[in-house]
């Protein structure tokens, strides 16, 4: 007999031995004997084997069906007591139910979004083989997202690691269609770009190669989004005007296309080589399949060793520059990561804070129950019965409360959608999701293991004489109400401390005066604005257009001056330029603005040397610059920085007059120039007036004056300064705000469990309080010891959650768009308002206990 | 027609291999009658966990006998009163269905 067979028989024989089968044992003992006469002992150990092997599944089986119909029938009826004990006691389960669906609602919600958002594989073929290139400025150990143009044309094809690949250039655009202009973001691509990522157009089809290129025709694929939002009807071989162009469009791309953004609603054919892009701009975004057999890694090496040649032949623009092949799903899903995680982590203390509250409330209640239990002790009850039933009641509640938890979780997804569109949730459908269900599902196991832990410690932890008392310690269940009230500390906390960091940061001093300021942006497409470099600075329709606004502005009532720009002051996304000042060995990074001379007044911008620029600073007179205080900090002094010179866009250019910062939201006082608009026109026109009025009422007639000089300019983000400026923050405003919700309900759980505990107190030193009022005790006293002990429980909770929240306060500032300072007026005002809500909660309690009868007391007590 | 509950086919050969094997039908007995004349391949546990099955639904009684050299009783079958009819039942049932004919091909 082999060993393995001999572990199998060994095996066997326990398991029927386990299964109680000794008789079957026996009788295949005394059948090996008998068949011992006729057989050879081979033959009757090989039947033996057999007979073992052969026993042990339909004896287990039968063991199994047996005991499972067993347990099955006891089930079932512990179920219908428990059913009936709940149904008895309606209002506690219908608290406990709501209270436990809130927290698991929530927390299904969140980790729902983070599965679909993080977890997920991106919706497209293969999506492991999917990379990004990046390039990295090796100086500042800054990652840029994109590659210059003509590296992508020439280097790339020949990169063996890329199984193919494909280039977009984001734009925005304006789009004429039925009479109607929308201004929308689109991409230039390549015909790669759908197949690329494995997808097949939803409508028509995508571009051909003989359209990606420079004679090819002006055709269009649009988004689902934009299909359904703006034709509703089959769209194929329709016309739209993108920048006056007439595009036929030819195909819908699918919904999970989010290439080079999840924001792109068309895109039309790159149709150009690398002559049409700047080698120092990396502009293009590029999406690449690896190619079979090949890794991230193998790839990167080869694109170093790309790296190394284009340095060598191009040192002014790549000799601080390297390319970096990364994760598709880490660039478009990466920048989610934060938000999701805080997300997550305070639903899960909302969680916590529900179990413990309706642990609390559990206990409550079979503290209520002593009487009844002891009865059923003395009939004979076992503790494992008793905890039986315990179980039961408790998994009972948390099932209960699943569907419930669904509806909030599909709800609040439908909110998180609204919130965060970028986040590209749409794709969680919470109530048809296994996942979701079973982590519902989860989160109640959890919810009930947890619930029983005070009842079955104060079931087996009492001492063996107290043991029929199940009622737990007050202990016990201060020690619950602590833990909810440090949770929900922790999540208001935070959320109190970002909500006012940002405000601080929209409210921050930027240099301008930010009041009563209207800004606003219009594109001006090049078809009816021709903005050709061989022309620059001589752009008469664009200087035509900037001068036509200003004097109609001028004339409006209420605007006390206006003035047109490349940039919205203190905006978070600056144009940044490497500039090579004469004398100076670095070139400077600066922020590049083009302005008229009113830009000065509009936003109150102080000239600290030298002039201002005037309206004789034109494209016939000597080129001139205006630099900020940051700028000729960055040249030695302001005395070094007038008369500067640096050549940019083709034309040498002087340093006039130095004015003060102005700080860009996120980014600090940033070096700055601004050329005069007359020698440095600009497309992309940000408008600004400040007005003695109410911004807000000025939007109308600046539009109606836009639309009346041109009516197919589409503009756009016409807003108040400092509606702009809190803007520059939502995203972090939001999340403090969904952060402020769940810290209100995780807050109201914790005073009612701050409510439910001292009213216990409370009932249990009745006839304490009573022989204290016979003997003289004054009311307020008592009302005085309550209160106290409310307050003693929520400064014991945020005893726990103040240094949480100061470790937690580093991730919770990565949200907002520069270093917010951590307010300790906000901490202070978090603790006052928990300690409001201690004297709140604790008045009822402290308020019966003071008007206690004694007679009454002492006789009922 | 008189209502007879339905018995597996396994249930139905072990019947007939305790009524066959009269005084001596003991477990390892019937398992070996059934591996010899029926041909296909049985063990032990299957016919135990059967003969427990029967006697839950009182089709057979088990009557533990001491036998020499064993320190445990064996348990042997006999068929119940109900277990007989039950069995005359099926297999009359049977010979009426195969006497209906018909082309087995």
């Amino acid at each position: 007999m082999s060993w393995g067979r001999d572990r199998i028989d060994r095996a066997s024989r326990a398991l029927l031995a386990a299964c109680k089968r000794d008789d079957l044992l026996s009788d295949l003992e005394a059948g090996a004997e008998q068949l011992r006469r006729e057989r050879t002992d081979e033959a009757v150990a090989a039947w033996y084997s057999r007979q073992l092997r052969r026993s042990a599944l339909p004896v287990l089986a039968d063991t199994l069906g047996i005991g499972a119909r067993r347990t099955a029938r006891a089930g079932l009826a512990e179920g219908r007591g428990a059913v009936r004990a709940l149904c008895a006691a309606p209002g506690f389960s219908v608290t406990s139910i709501a209270i436990l669906s809130l927290g698991i609602g929530i927390s299904v919600a969140a980790a729902s979004a983070f599965q679909a958002v993080l977890l997920a594989p991106l919706p497209y073929e293969a999506p492991d083989r999917l990379a990004s290139l990046n390039t990295l400025d090796s100086r500042r150990d800054t990652s840029l997202r994109g590659v210059p143009g003509p590296d992508v044309f020439e280097a790339l094809p020949d990169v063996n690691g890329f199984a193919e690949y494909a280039a977009f250039d984001s734009f925005f655009a304006v789009v004429g269609f039925d009479g109607q202009t929308r201004r929308v973001e689109g991409a230039a691509a390549t015909s790669s770009a759908l197949g690329v990522v494995g997808l097949t157009p939803r409508l028509g089809r995508f571009f051909s190669d003989a359209e990606d290129s420079a004679t090819g025709a002006a055709v269009v694929v649009l988004s689902e989004r934009f299909w359904r939002a703006g034709f509703g009807a089959d769209p194929i071989g329709q016309t739209l005007s993108i920048d006056d162009v007439p595009h036929t469009i030819i195909g819908v791309a699918p919904s999970n296309f989010e290439l080079p953004t999840a924001e792109a609603d068309l895109w039309v054919p790159m149709g150009v080589g690398p002559a049409s892009y700047n080698r120092r701009a990396p502009v293009l975004d590029v999406i690449a399949r690896l190619a079979p057999g090949t890794s991230l890694q193998t790839v990167q090496g080869e694109i170093e060793a790309m790296d190394a040649a284009l340095a060598l032949a191009y040192p002014e623009t790549h000799a601080n520059r390297r390319f970096l092949v990364t994760d598709l799903h880490e660039r478009l899903r990466g920048s989610r990561r934060g938000p999701l995680m805080i997300i997550l982590l305070a639903a899960g203390f909302l969680l916590l804070v529900s179990t413990l509250n309706a642990a609390s409330l559990q206990q409550e209640r079979w503290n209520r129950r002593a009487r009844e239990i002891a009865t059923r002790r003395a009939l004979g009850a076992s503790s494992a019965r008793l905890m039986t039933q315990l179980v039961f009641e408790t998994g009972l509640l948390a099932v209960a409360a699943v569907p419930a938890a669904l509806g909030v979780a599909s709800g609040l997804v439908s909110t998180l959608r609204t919130w965060a569109p970028a986040w590209r949730i749409d794709e969680v459908a919470i109530l048809d999701s296994p996942i979701a269900i079973g982590f519902a599902l989860a989160c109640a196991a959890l919810v009930s293991g947890i619930g029983l832990i005070p009842v079955a410690v104060a079931a087996l932890v009492q001492a063996p004489s107290q043991r029929d008392d199940w009622r737990s310690s007050p202990r016990a269940s201060r020690s619950l109400v602590v833990a909810q009230v440090g949770a929900a500390a922790l999540l208001a906390t935070s959320s109190i401390a970002l909500l006012s960091a940002l405000s601080d940061i929209a409210d921050r001093d930027r240099g301008i005066d930010a009041s009563r300021i209207l800004v606003g942006r219009v594109d001006l497409p090049s078809t009816r604005y021709p903005t050709g470099m061989q022309t620059y600075p001589d752009w008469p329709e664009v200087h035509r257009f900037a001068q036509e606004l200003m004097a109609r502005l001028d004339v409006e009532p209420g605007v006390v001056a206006n003035a047109m720009s490349s940039q919205v002051p203190a905006s978070a996304a600056p144009f940044l330029s490497e500039l090579a000042v004469q004398g100076m060995e670095d070139d400077v990074t600066t922020n590049v603005q083009h302005v008229t001379p009113n830009w000065f007044d509009v936003l109150g911008l102080r000239l600290v040397d030298g002039r201002r620029l005037t309206s004789d600073d034109t494209a016939q007179n000597a080129y001139v610059a205006v630099v900020n205080v940051a700028f000729a900090q960055r040249l030695g002094g302001i005395d070094r920085a007038l008369g500067a010179r640096f050549t940019m866009y083709g034309r040498e250019r002087e340093v006039v007059g130095v004015v003060s910062n102005t700080d860009a939201v996120g980014q600090g006082a940033i070096p700055s120039v601004l050329l005069p608009f007359a020698q440095a026109p600009n497309e992309f026109i940000v408008f600004a007036l400040r007005t003695d009025l109410d911004p807000a009422t000025m939007a109308a007639s600046v539009r109606t004056h836009i639309r009346e000089i041109d009516a197919a300019l589409a503009p756009y983000e016409i807003e108040s300064l400092p509606q702009f400026m809190q803007r520059q923050t939502a995203g972090g405003t939001r999340m403090a705000g969904l952060i402020g919700l769940l810290a209100v309900a995780a807050t109201i759980l914790g005073a009612s469990g701050v409510l439910a505990t001292l009213s216990r107190a409370a009932e249990a030193r009745r006839k304490e309080v009573g022989i204290r009022l016979a003997l003289g005790a004054r009311p307020i006293g008592l009302f005085m010891r309550v209160v106290g002990e409310g307050v003693l429980l929520i400064c014991s909770g945020l005893l726990i959650a103040l240094p949480l929240f100061m470790v937690s306060w580093t991730r919770l500032a990565a949200l907002a768009p520069e270093t917010p300072s951590l307010s300790i007026a906000s901490i202070a005002a978090a603790a006052t308002a928990f300690l409001l809500l201690a004297v709140v909660s604790s008045w009822i309690p402290a308020w019966r206990a003071a008007r206690v009868a004694p007679a009454t007391a002492i006789k009922d007590g | 027609m008189a209502r007879h509950r339905t018995l597996a086919q396994f249930e139905l050969f072990v019947l007939i291999a305790i009524r066959a094997l009269g005084d001596e039908a003991w477990s390892v007995a019937i398992e070996q009658l059934l591996e010899d004349t029926g041909g296909r391949s049985t063990s032990l546990g299957a016919v135990y966990v059967t003969l427990r099955r029967l006697e839950t639904k009182g089709l057979v009684r088990a009557m533990p006998i001491k036998v020499e050299g064993s320190r445990r009783p064996r348990n042997y079958y006999r068929l119940t009163a109900s277990g007989a009819r039950e069995l005359n039942a099926t297999t009359d049932l049977v010979q009426r269905m195969i006497s209906l004919g018909g082309d087995s091909t």
